[in-house]
This record gives C-alpha cells, structure tokens and sequence, in this order.
C-alpha cells in the first residue's frame, strides 16, 4: 500500500494487503492506515494498523499483551507477531488470545458501526460472522473471549431478525452475571415456534443461570451429570418441554470488548418471549438437575479419592443406575458378560464365594469386609443382579469357602430390606437351621422342605426374588447355627408359645403339612422345651380353624343358650377342594411376624467383631469435649487443610461421624472465642491453627 | 456498651442490609430498642430448651422489622444450643394441604435446620451424626450392639405418630456408615428431609411404609424436637414467616384448614404438650386481627390469641401468645444510625465515616423526602446511609454535606396490601395446583 494518509482504512475479506515489505495479509478484514479515530472519537483506533510504526522481530507467541490492547500501543516485536499471526491464517491455537481480541476489536467496529445485517450468504456480514464462528472454535480455551465473542455473535444474529436463527450450540458455562443471550433467544425461538425445548437447551439453561452453582459432583464429573441430566430429561419429556410464551419481548444487548467504543452499549429489540424470567419451566428443570447432582455425590465423593478410577468397577457400582446400565467400560462388559454366561437361562446361580472376589480386589483373600461386600452387592444391583447373602439385607460378609448365590434383580427391587422380607427370611433360616442341625433329614426330604418353603413365603414379586435367592443359598450353604440350643433355652414361657403358634401358622398356610415340615416342628418343640406330642394337635388345631387369625372378631363373653328358632347345622365343607391361597391373609402374617422376627434375630446375627474401642480413651477431655473428640482435635494439629475423605477417616479412627465431629469441635471453639475450628466446603476442611492451640490450651 | 465487632460479620451486615435483606449473623450489633420483646423471647428459649414448649405470634407491620426480629430470636436460639430453623410460608409452602405444599414447607424447613456451629443451614447430617456417636460411644462404653443402642433410645419416639419408621431410619443411617453404604445414608437424610415423594421409593431405598408427606407435618416437627434433644442439643426452634400467606389464600376450606393446623400447634403450645419445641409465626396485623380472613376469623384461635383486656393505654403484657411488634421511633432510629456507622468502621470511633451532626442531617434529608415513612419501615433508608458511607468511605475528598442531598430513597410499598386477585383469576390454567384449591376456578 501506498502510505497516503487519509485513505479507506478497511480492508474487506479476500482483498490483500501488504503491512512493510514482510507481511503480506492474504484475506483483509483488517484496518489499515494512519489516523483513524476510535468510534468515541477519544483516542486512535485500537484495531487500526498504521503502516509507518516500526516493527520488530516476531517474539514468542504466548507473551501476553496485557489488556486492552491496541495495535499502536504495544511494543514493536508485539506488532511483528501479530502480523505473523495474521499473515499465517488466524489459526494458531498457542497464541496469546490478547492478539485474538486486537482482530476482534476491527470485526466488532466493522459489524456494529459500518455493515448493516444481512442474510445474504454471500454478504461480508455474514462472511465476518462465519469468521467470527470460526474463531470462537478454535479459541475455546479463554472464557473472556467466549463470552464476548458470543456475545457478538448473538447480538448481530438477532439483528438479523431471522425469527428461526438458532445459536450454533448450548454455551458450556456462564461468563459474567447474566444468562447468555444465546440461551435467552434460543428458549424464545422454541417458545415463539411451539416446538419442545432440546435437553442440551435445558442443561444450558441450568448450567448457565445466574442463581446456579454447580456442585462438586456436577464439576468433578462433569460428562456424567450431562448425560444423567439429557436421560433423565429425555425421560420425563420427550422430545422436550413445551414452552409456553409470555408478554415480555426479549432484547439482546452487546458491550464491545473494544475500548474503541467507550464501553457503550447496543440493544436489539426482538419479537420473541423472553422466556428466561419465567420460574416455573426453569424450576422444573432445576430440581431434575439437582437430584442429578445428589445421586452423582457419592461417585463423585469416590472419584475425589481416587481421580484416576473412572470406568472401575467400584466407581461404576456407585454411578446412578442409568449411568452404570449403560456403561460401556472394558472391565463393566467383562463382568457383564460373565454374568450372563454365569446365570444363563437359569433364575439363579449358586458358586464359591471366592469367585466373586476378583472384581473387586478386596484387601485380603481370604474374606470380605462388610464395606467390600456392600460395593460387591451394589455393583451386582447396577448390572441387574442380586447378591446372597447381602449384608444390606442383614446376612454375612462373604469369606472364600462359602456359598453365595446370584440371581437377576427384579426392576423394581428394593435396596434395603422390609419388616416382611426379614420376617420370612429368619423364618427360612430357622427351618433350614433346625433340618440341618443333626443331618438326620434325608436328601430328598430336604429338598422337599426348601422348595416347600419357596412355596409358603409368599412375598411380593420384588422381593420374592430375593427371598428365593436366599433360600438357595441356605440350600448350599447350611449356615451352622451354633447357639441354637442355648438360645431356645433362653426364650421366655410366652414368646415359646408365640412362637410355636406362628410357626404352626407358617406350616399350614397353604392347607398342605409336608412330612419334613412336621419333623422340623417336632425338633423345635424339643429344643423349646414342649411336648413333641403336641406338634400333631396343634396342627390339628390350627387346619380345623380353631385357632382363627386374628382377623376374626374376638369372643368376648360366651353366649348363652337361649332358646329359640332352630339353626340348621353347618354344612360339613371339610370335603372341599382347598381353596386359593388368600394372599391378603399371608402378607398379613408375615407382617405380624415383626416381633418373632426380632425375636430370632439374635440367634442369626453374625458375631459382631466388636467395633474396636478408640485409641482416645485414655486422652483427657478439652473445653467439654470427650476424650474421642480431643484426640481427632489434637490429630488436626497436623493439618491446615484437608480433604473430606481424609477427614472421614481420622474421624472413623477415633469412632466419631465425621459431620457430628465438625459439629461438636465448632460449637465448642464458639463457646472459647467466638471463632470456628474448622472451616467445611463441600470437598475439604481447613483448621484454624489459633483457634486450635488456643483449644489445646484451655482446660 | 459496644462490642467487639469482627470483620466477617461487618462484612455480613453492610452487605446483606445494602441489598435489602435481613444479615443473618450480627444481629446483636445492630439491634435498637425492643428490649421487652427480646426478653420474652429469651424467655421461651430458655422453656424450650428446659424441655417445654413455646408458642409466638410476632405481628408487625409491614417492613416494621419482623423478619430482622425472628433472625435475631433464631440467632439466639442456636447461642444456647437450640436447634433452629425457618422457612417462609408462600403459595407452595403452607401448613396443611392434600397436594403436596405442607410436605414442602417441612422439607424447606429441614433444609435450613441449624445448629450453632453450621447457622447457614444443611446441619441435618450433623444432628444425625451427633445422635449415632453418642450411640455408638455408649455402646463401645458398654460392649453392646450399636443398632440396639439405637433402638433403645429412640424408644420413646416408636410411640408417637410416625416414630417407628424415624427410628428405622436413623438406624439405616448408622448401617449405612457402618458399612460404606454411601446410597443408604443420603437417602436415610432424604426421608427425614421429607425429600421422597412416594412411599414406593422409600420403600424400596429404605424399608420403611411411611413418608413424611401432608398429613404428618405437624407429627414430624414434634418427633424433630425429641430427636434433637437425644442428639445432645436443647430443642428445637421454628420461625414461620410470612403467615400473611395462608390470609392470602383465597379458598376458604383451604384457609380454615390451615387455621385449624394453627389451632393445633397453639393447643399443644400453650398447654406444653409439645416437648422441646418452640414455634414462632410472624406475620402483619391483618393475617391476625382480619375478622374475615385472618386467625380471627376462626372463632377457636381468636379466643385463643385474643389480647388482654387490661393491657391498655401503653401498658403491654408479653406472657400472651402474641406479640406486637412497636415501629421504630425516631430516637430508635438515631441509635440504629450510630450503630451502623460504628459497624461500618469495625468499631473504631477512630474511623467513623461522618460525625454525629451528619445522622442528625440525614434524618431530617429523609423527613423530607418521604416522610415519617423512614423510620417505620427503614428498609431502604438504612441501604441508602450505608450506600451514602460507602461512597464516602472509597472518595476520601467527598463530605457527607456534598452527598445528603443528593441521596434518593424509594418509598416502600407494601405488596400484602394490594388488593387480593379476583377468584377466578386465580392461577388460571395451572392444572397441578392443589385440588382443595381447583374449588375456586369458575368455569
């Protein structure tokens, strides 16, 4: 170029120019020139290139220009690299985005102050906003220039008026205080159209609001509660909510980034709702958000202490049941595959404990700890199967030896055990307990009680999976009953009657005495202490109906005789066919069977490894605090900071919860001196170093 | 006597009373006059956490300081080792329902339960655990089985209204502590939040038949109280603001019935059935006195609350269930004026931002410019003095005498005292409203 000054300063795209004798711009879309203003007409221009400053040598591209920038007011080397930058395509990632923005500041002048909007294609307005798009790609990495070149972007679609203009895709997050306007217009375009709202729509909506702030689990695992949220929203609505419009019109407004402009600010006024300040849609879509967040906590509390276990078995038994359902990890479709292979065709399967063992490396061989066997039970649940024995159902831990059996899950089976399911299942335990206490059940007549007893428990469909499962594995396993004896001993004159009359009821339920069953009966009326005798006329008694449920009105006086019209007598209905099982009737009974259930709980407890006493007993209490809580305290000497998980761990070490520790440490830093001891997010804990000593030290 | 006053709550205070909202620490810096009032409330604490109970209406008028007076009881309540909450009732969030807005008012009110060390709400996981370390330190002491530990505490919540399955849930809380099981304890804190909507779901996450739902409101707060004085704290303490709302509800039947729940906590309140809990309603004079839509038009709670007859012409009885709330008065207002000026300089005379001639000088400013409105609802008079000290705090040049002139301050509008929407216009087409509410709709 010639160098007069005064000239045309923009140069459009695909026109050339040559900046000095180096630095030949291929494609324009650049000013360049001497003396032009800025648009406040307060300084010169900050995008204009004046060809008469002096350059120097292209230094290395990350050093940073600083804020603001303007061509002629950076240093000369900075002015070569930009040039450079600009001569090579406007592509290279690793360049500082202070250089991005220097070229951004000439767009922005040009589109809000020169071009009027247009929707040709082939138009510069549209050829500067494909530019504008493209660099948004390829500079994903700083949020300010995402922000204001969105921003740009929206503003100038909007002016284009185009009712069906829909942004090129849902912002990631939110920059500054204000929903972007791309979500803004996009909620009024789908409103305005009647057409549902898309859930990455939605998501942005959330993830983007001015009054959100995501939780850990929603940052820490951030592709998870993406895809729980699109699930769970595709779930509940389709294709999308509905979205009705509303009066007030929405307005999209842009503050240049260019200091050129004085930081005015311009608006569009457009046509459509602005469905952003309506509460109810938004509330919908927060609250599915959220519990998506809560039901990510403990995965995401996982993955904070061990950031390198994604796609772990642990970790997938902890991920919400879509998530682990469709989790397509290599070691989640091994252990799938195995299971398939393992149950087949068949309800359920029976195996050696051990085999369980290798997906989820325990810290011994030989046994799992409860906590182990938890992660064991609930990473089977995510994949669709149960687990006995489940600690989460009160049976023992797994050791290497033992039985264990799989089964598949009902969809809608519970995760923790109802009053009814523990009823039938102590029951099944004492029947199987008192066949096999002497072995001198025949095989045959074992089987017929097992199965006999898969019959009788009657348990709703998701439970009676489980209850099955249960009884298979008793099958296999024969739990020895040690204290058995020494327990029926123990039982007081009425709960042995109680007892025995429940189990005459479970017996006959279904109007068939099996003869093993009557030969468990007269076992545990020996061990009880009763005639064995009278096994027969109970059962006697209970199939002729003389001991009515209690469902039945209750005598309270007896009649007496009168004399008056003649009752025909009751037609003999002995000769029957037996009639349906009365379901209601045995759900009932098993409901009852709460207190023989507790009853019996006793004997089938697994000896519990008495939780180890704390070290701290011996440490003498500070400010009012126990012996347990000075000694975490005095632990926390060590740190200024900590993680949760840690945290969690020393506070289970001195046998303390970790919230209520917090909680009994700060109330008693309070009562001292007014300040707190441990100051909690959602992640970690920082101690208050004086107010620790300040603790230690008082009395 | 002027205290100490730490920089996080100076922070705490400008800042919330800038943007127009009640702090929620440091209110004994701030607090002017109302000394009778206080008291009485002292009062109540004192009974709730001696295992008692306690019942308050606070009424004042609108922008009169009720709010800033409940957090400041509630502040209270958690120095003395009580456990508080609050929740405002809105159209969602009331005491009786069949669609689901008494649950939520309870779950509202579970979300922001505190303990004193944790004031700003979520503190139900502390409780919680508070309760099981007890549990679990006894039956370590005694070499017993923790669950059963558990059990025989919460005994003598299993006879009342819902205590079963509470002491079923606690005791899941503690198995799933005990054996890692993360689901079990989060969805353990979820039923007592009376987060799950179905009894199916909490069936199957926890066992248990029951839910807190509609119906059981009230039942919970009182099983809450017990709980937390087993947990080692004092009793439980509840703020119910904005009552106003249940005068704003249009359908009688769903009003009355609202009202007869009030009428229960109240019987149960004054007769100290309710053992360590205390229950504080605020609302305006109408939402009381309105003899067609307020408490007294339920004959019942008026003989109830109905002020003594010889508490008259200035003289004041606070032993009754309601509380009158006096405005400020101008004098009030000059002290609360110093009080902010010492707060704002963290309680150095040395940094005062105006000398006392200028709280004089702006008072007579607002006179002015709205009248006497600005010492009875000081909402906004109070944001623009601290705007006014703000400015002059970051523009050393500036005199406050180039600044009260120019202050502008809104008058306040009360929205309780627009006129109640027609019945019909009522939430048209919102179809999942209340059905006891679809009685108004006219076709």
């Amino acid at each position: 170029m010639s160098g007069q000054p005064g000239n045309l300063y923009w140069f459009p795209p695909g026109k050339p120019v040559y900046v000095g004798p180096h630095h030949y711009l291929p494609d324009g879309m650049v000013y360049v020139g001497t003396g032009l203003r800025a648009v406040s007409g307060r300084m010169a221009e900050p995008a204009l290139i004046d060809p008469y400053l002096p350059l120097g040598r292209p230094v290395s591209r990350a050093v940073q220009i600083g804020y603001w920038p303007s061509y002629c007011g950076v240093d000369p080397n900075c002015r070569a690299t930009y040039l450079n930058w600009l001569a090579t395509g406007r592509c290279d990632r690793d360049v500082d985005i202070g250089y991005v923005f220097l070229f951004f500041y000439g767009l922005e002048r040009r589109l809000l102050t020169e071009l009027a909007p247009s929707n040709d294609p082939r138009s510069e307005w549209q050829y500067l906003l494909a530019e504008l798009t493209r660099l948004l790609h390829i500079y994903t990495g700083s949020g300010s220039f995402q922000s204001y070149g969105r921003s740009l972007l929206d503003y100038a679609q909007t002016l284009n008026a185009s009712a069906n203009y829909v942004p090129p895709g849902p912002p990631r997050e939110r920059q500054g205080y204000e929903l972007p306007s791309s979500v803004r217009l996009t909620l009024g375009t789908f409103a305005a159209q009647g057409k549902p709202l898309p859930w990455e729509w939605a998501f942005a909506w959330y993830t983007c609001h001015p009054e959100v702030s995501l939780r850990t689990p929603a940052k820490r695992c951030d592709k998870e509660f993406r895809t729980l949220f699109g699930w769970r929203y595709v779930g509940q609505y389709g294709h999308g909510m509905l979205l009705k419009p509303n009066k007030t019109m929405l307005s999209v407004s842009h503050r240049p980034a260019s200091a050129s402009f004085m930081s005015r600010e311009f608006v569009a006024k457009t046509t459509l709702p602005d469905v952003s300040v309506q509460r109810k849609p938004f509330a919908a879509i927060a609250e599915l958000a959220r519990k998506a967040e809560t039901d990510l906590e403990p995965y995401s509390r996982w993955l904070g202490k061990n950031p390198e276990g994604r796609g772990r078995l642990e970790a997938v038994a902890l991920l919400p049941d879509e998530l682990a359902q469709q989790h397509r990890g290599a070691a989640t479709k091994e252990i799938r595959e195995w299971l398939e292979r393992l149950v087949q065709d068949k309800p359920m399967a029976a195996l050696k404990a051990e085999e369980l063992f290798q997906w989820i490396a325990p810290a011994r061989a030989d046994k799992l700890t409860k906590k182990e066997t938890v992660v064991l039970a609930q990473l089977l649940a995510k994949l669709g199967y149960g687990l006995e024995p489940d600690v989460r159902f009160g049976g023992p831990s797994l050791r290497a030896g033992d039985w264990a059996t799989v089964f598949r899950l009902a969809a809608d089976a519970p995760m923790a055990a109802s009053e009814g399911y523990l009823a039938a299942a102590l029951l099944a335990d004492l029947f199987v307990a008192v066949a096999a206490a002497d072995g001198s059940l025949g095989r045959e007549e074992y089987d017929l009680l097992v199965r006999h007893l898969r019959e009788q428990l009657v348990l709703p469909a998701r439970e009676a999976n489980r209850l099955n499962g249960h009884i298979w594995w008793l099958y296999h396993a024969k739990p020895s009953v040690k204290g058995l004896q020494k327990f029926f001993a123990a039982v007081s004159e009425d709960q042995k009657r109680a007892l025995s009359a429940f189990l005459i009821q479970v017996v006959c339920v279904d109007g068939v005495v099996a003869p093993a069953e009557v030969a468990v009966l007269e076992r545990v009326y020996g061990m009880l202490g009763l005639d064995q005798t009278q096994v027969h006329a109970d059962i006697h008694q209970h199939m002729s109906g003389a001991t009515a449920p209690p469902t039945e009105p209750v005598i309270v006086r007896e009649g007496q005789p009168e004399i008056g019209v003649r009752i025909p007598a009751k037609a003999a209905d002995s000769s029957e066919p037996a009639a349906p099982l009365d379901m209601a009737l045995i759900q009932r009974k098993i409901a009852q069977t709460a207190d023989i259930a507790k009853l019996l709980a006793g004997v089938f407890e697994e000896e519990e490894e008495g939780v180890p006493a704390a070290a701290s007993d011996a440490v003498a209490g500070v400010c009012g605090l126990d012996g347990a809580h000075t000694a975490l305290l005095q632990r926390l000497q060590e740190h200024h900071e900590l993680g949760r998980a840690e945290f969690q761990e020393l506070a289970a070490a001195h046998s303390l919860l970790p919230d209520g520790a917090i909680d009994a440490l700060n109330e008693a830093a309070l009562d001292l001196c007014d300040e707190l001891v441990c100051e909690t997010s959602e992640d970690d804990i920082q101690v208050n170093p004086d107010v620790l000593k300040e603790m230690l030290a008082a009395p | 006597m002027m205290l100490d006053i730490k920089p996080r709550d100076r922070d705490a205070i400008v800042q919330s009373l800038r943007a127009g909202v009640v702090p929620r620490t440091g209110h004994q810096h701030i607090q002017v006059g109302r000394n009778n009032e206080v008291k009485a409330l002292v009062s109540d604490i004192d009974r709730v956490a001696d295992g008692g109970a306690a019942i308050r209406f606070v009424i004042g008028e609108y922008g009169s300081g009720k709010t800033f007076f409940l957090f400041l009881v509630r502040a209270i309540a958690l120095h003395k080792k009580l456990v508080a909450t609050h929740a405002d009732l809105t159209p969602e969030r009331r005491l009786h329902s069949t669609g689901g807005h008494a649950r939520s008012l309870y779950a509202e009110l579970m979300r922001n339960i505190s303990t004193r060390a944790n004031p700003d709400g979520g503190a139900m996981p502390n409780i919680v655990d508070r309760f099981v370390t007890s549990a679990l330190t006894e039956a370590q002491a005694g070499g017993m089985n923790v669950s059963g530990v558990i059990q025989k505490r919460l005994e003598e919540l299993s006879e009342m209204v819902g205590g079963y399955d509470f002491a079923h849930v606690i005791n899941a809380y503690w198995q799933g502590h005990d054996t890692g099981n993360e689901a079990l304890k989060s969805d353990a804190v979820r039923w007592l939040r009376a987060e799950f909507a179905t009894r199916t779901d909490a069936r199957n996450a926890l066992g248990v038949r029951t839910i807190i739902d509609d119906a059981n409101f009230y039942d919970h707060l009182k099983l809450m109280s017990r709980f937390v004085r087993l947990a080692g704290f004092g009793g439980l303490l509840v703020c119910l603001d904005e009552m106003v709302n249940l005068y704003k509800l249009t359908n009688t039947v769903a009003r009355n019935a609202n009202y007869e729940q009030v009428l229960r906590i109240v019987n149960d309140g004054l007769q100290g059935i309710s053992c360590g809990l205390g229950i504080i309603f605020g609302g305006t004079p109408e939402f009381l006195t309105d003899t067609r839509r307020g408490l007294y038009s339920y004959a019942a709670l008026q003989s109830r609350l109905a002020e003594n007859t010889f508490a008259t012409d200035g003289l004041v009885d606070y032993s009754g269930p309601v509380i009158r709330l006096p405005n400020l008065t101008p004098e009030d207002f000059l002290v609360l004026l110093a009080r902010l000026r010492h707060v704002f300089a963290v309680g150095d005379p040395a940094r005062y931002l105006v000398p006392d001639e200028a709280l004089q000088a702006f008072m007579n400013h607002c006179a002015k410019r709205i009248g006497e409105a600005y010492f009875r609802t000081p909402r906004n008079t109070i944001k623009a003095f601290l705007d006014m000290l703000a400015v002059l705090e970051q523009n050393s040049e500036v005199e406050y005498t180039d600044l009260i002139e120019a202050v502008a301050i809104a008058q306040e509008s009360n929205p309780d005292l627009e006129p109640l929407p027609d019945e019909a216009e009522v939430e048209t087409g919102a179809p999942e409203q209340d059905d006891d509410e679809l009685v108004s709709f006219k076709l």
